[in-house]
């Protein structure tokens, strides 16, 4: 049987993908009823995370396919790439897996190598391009865009319950950031217009980029961005990274009705102008070097950061020169790693594990847990 | 979760008994009905007793076992004060269960009482407990009603799994909630354990559980570790498992929110342990109940005309409605 398959925004909501907004908005109803806090159905059933985990996902699915811009983007992303999910599997690596999911990354390297070489334009590669800046440029999560075939409703059974329960689940992140304020400048997009927030990006941040590949389609909705059709290429960046950036994206959502369960972490990623395309191998080990080297491919300064994740600078210019002694105990360095790790769109499990690893080593159990602040 | 150790799961009745329908010279079609729900007062014998009587009514010959070997009152609430002949007379003489069937006043309807007084009679050895299991696999009646006990004690979970449906009750508040999963955690981890013992994969699915502690494994994750080594022995637990088919009953559902509660259940197993849940219906409360077991007389009896009477025919209509030809073939 397989396990593997994820499982489409509809799936999590047990919905037909060709139902009307009311069958969607009854589905989003339905199932906050079933497994929202009050529900007596998931009581005890299973642990907090898991339930945190699904409910964070289901929130994430209401937010895409109750808005109908969204949803219609969504579904291109989902209907157009045929058999292939490359693409929607590329987008995995843009939110934080959970620690049990290497195998996506190096599953993706494997397909990259086939069919997406480096950064260059060929023809062929606009299609599947122009996928993921659908996913993008509204904003929508990666991991929901994975595979046309849904398991078949009703007959469904281990594997689908695994799909959305064991597989790889939302990060919390998205759901979390999502009506998160913009980059720099800008106020919270809450209370920003939209039109007047594109607008202001527009003035505020010219790109230092390459064009790449041509954008066509961005959906009617956005007319006052329609014209930035190029994937931004940034210069200069570690060559062994292979960081491809995606383009500007329309401003802050609006909010989920509901306020995301308070597993979810902290803001997430509100650097939504750069995203960042790691290729980093799966199992990459993460230390300060590496670590810098990606903020800095954000274009984010340590101040900027800082502000975000509201670790203290002094902190973050620690971690990223690997001063270990300098470095709080474990417990709460392990706290700023993966606050840090989710800044900037990296497993942050990953990230903690093997940054705390090398700390380790260097140390030879020294003063980690001095607790140094 | 309680966890039994594989040593333990050696006597788990298979359905080694051909099915009737399989069976050309069989002319019957029997079920084994089992009402449990890991906790008590929650209803369990009024179901059973009342569902045993609507499948009479309905013209099918029904038994009636009290398979709460500590705590047996199903006689009472049929209104038979003093049962002679009980299950302790299997289980400690050698008995057969036909002998000791009841008549209840109740067209096509007959009780065996689960009373006992013998001190160890409420937890039979497993030798004693595999001969009442094969008794009751071999009983003559369309319907066999099982009422178990509370708690998740192995003959208990069992009675469950040999049954061809175990009727799962629960009532719409956290505590019976939080016991009926448990109760259904513990019957679906010793179908799976069973399983692959009998498959050799015992190990590997010890193994599976083992990993993450003492939270649940989903049956997928079992399975999946089962086929990295096994595949086939994988594609059986998986249909193993997938035949555990719970059918479920709310109790004393008093407002809609309760109402939803079922589907909601339905909805939450399934979602997270990949299994199907058959939802019967909810039974309303209603004063008419306990005021029926004051008068020790059934509620399909004493109150016929009530609506928690006529949601119990419901249910019952439901059940039988699962046996018809279309759902035979599992």
């Amino acid at each position: 049987m397989t396990v593997s398959e994820e499982p489409t925004l509809y799936d999590v909501l047990e919905v037909d993908p060709g139902s009307s907004h009311e069958e969607l908005r009854a589905a989003v109803e339905r199932a906050r009823d079933t497994y929202g806090t009050e529900s007596l159905a998931v009581y005890a059933l299973v642990d907090e995370d898991r339930l945190g985990e699904l409910r964070a996902k289901l929130e994430q699915a209401a937010e895409v396919l109750l808005d109908p811009a969204r949803r219609a983007s969504y579904d291109r992303s989902i209907g157009r790439i045929g058999a292939s999910t490359l693409w929607a599997e590329d987008d995995d690596d843009e939110v934080p897996l959970p620690p049990v999911e290497v195998a996506p990354h190096a599953r993706r390297a494997e397909l990259q190598l086939e069919t997406a070489p480096e950064d260059g334009e060929e023809d062929a590669l606009a299609v599947p391009r122009q996928h993921a800046l659908d996913l993008a440029l509204t904003d929508t999560p990666g991991p929901f865009g994975k595979g046309p075939q849904r398991s078949e409703a009703g007959t469904g059974s281990l594997s689908e319950a695994t799909a959305s329960s064991a597989a790889p689940l939302l990060s919390g992140d998205w759901a979390a950031a999502v009506p998160a304020e913009q980059q720099g400048p800008r106020a919270p997009a809450e209370a920003v217009p939209p039109g007047v927030a594109e607008a202001a990006r527009a003035v505020v941040e010219p790109e230092p980029v390459v064009a790449e590949v041509p954008v066509v389609a961005r959906g009617a909705q956005e007319p006052a961005t329609g014209s930035v059709s190029t994937i931004p290429e940034r210069r200069g960046l570690p060559p062994a990274l292979g960081l491809r950036m995606k383009p500007a994206e329309p401003p802050g959502e609006i909010p989920a009705a509901e306020p995301p369960p308070e597993a979810l972490p902290e803001p997430g990623p509100r650097h939504r102008e750069h995203r960042l395309r790691l290729d980093l191998p799966a199992d990459a080990e993460f230390n300060g070097e590496l670590l810098r080297r990606v903020r800095e491919s954000y274009g984010l300064s340590l101040q900027q950061v800082a502000e975000r994740t509201r670790i203290t600078r002094i902190h973050l210019e620690n971690v990223e020169a690997d001063r270990y002694d300098r470095l709080p105990a474990t417990v709460y360095l392990r706290g700023i790693l993966v606050n840090l790790a989710r800044e900037l769109r990296l497993d942050p499990a990953r990230v903690s594990k093997t940054y705390l690893l090398a700390a380790q080593r260097s140390h030879a159990g020294g003063s980690l847990v001095s607790g140094r602040t | 979760m309680k966890r039994y150790g594989l040593n333990n799961v050696v006597e788990l009745p298979g359905r080694t008994r051909p099915r009737a329908e399989d069976a050309p010279g069989s002319r019957r079609a029997r079920r084994i009905v089992a009402v449990g729900g890991g906790k008590g007062g929650i209803g369990k014998s009024l179901v059973s007793a009342n569902l045993g009587i609507a499948l009479a009514r309905a013209g099918h010959r029904v038994t009636l076992v009290d398979a709460d070997l500590g705590g047996a009152n199903l006689h009472t609430c049929l209104g038979i004060s003093q049962p002679q002949g009980t299950l302790s007379d299997v289980i400690t003489h050698g008995k057969r269960i036909e002998s000791l069937a009841m008549a209840t006043g109740i067209e096509n309807l007959t009780l065996v009482s689960g009373a006992m007084d013998a001190l160890d009679a409420a937890n039979p050895r497993a030798q004693a407990r595999a001969r009442l299991v094969e008794q009751l696999q071999t009983l003559d009646a369309d319907y066999l009603v099982l009422d178990l006990g509370a708690g998740t004690s192995l003959h208990t979970i069992d009675f469950f799994l040999l049954a061809d449906h175990g009727l799962l009750v629960l009532l719409p508040e956290p505590t019976s909630v939080e016991n009926a999963y448990r109760f259904l955690k513990a019957a679906l981890f010793r179908r799976l354990q069973h399983t692959a013992q009998t498959l050799g994969v015992a190990h590997l699915a010890e193994a599976a559980l083992g990993s993450q502690g003492s939270a649940m494994r989903t049956p997928a994750e079992v399975v999946k570790a089962v086929a990295e080594t096994q595949p086939e022995a994988a594609v059986q637990l998986e249909r193993s498992l997938r035949d555990f088919r719970v059918k479920l009953v709310v109790n004393q559902v008093r407002s809609p929110a309760d109402q939803s509660v079922g589907r909601a259940v339905v909805a939450a197993w399934k979602k997270f342990f990949g299994l199907d849940m058959d939802y019967l219906g909810a039974i309303a409360y209603d004063d008419a109940a306990w005021q029926t077991v004051r008068k020790r007389r059934p509620l399909l009896v004493d109150a016929a005309g009530s609506s928690a009477a006529s949601n119990l025919v419901t249910v019952a209509e439901a059940l039988v409605a699962l046996d018809r030809p279309r759902s035979a073939g599992r």
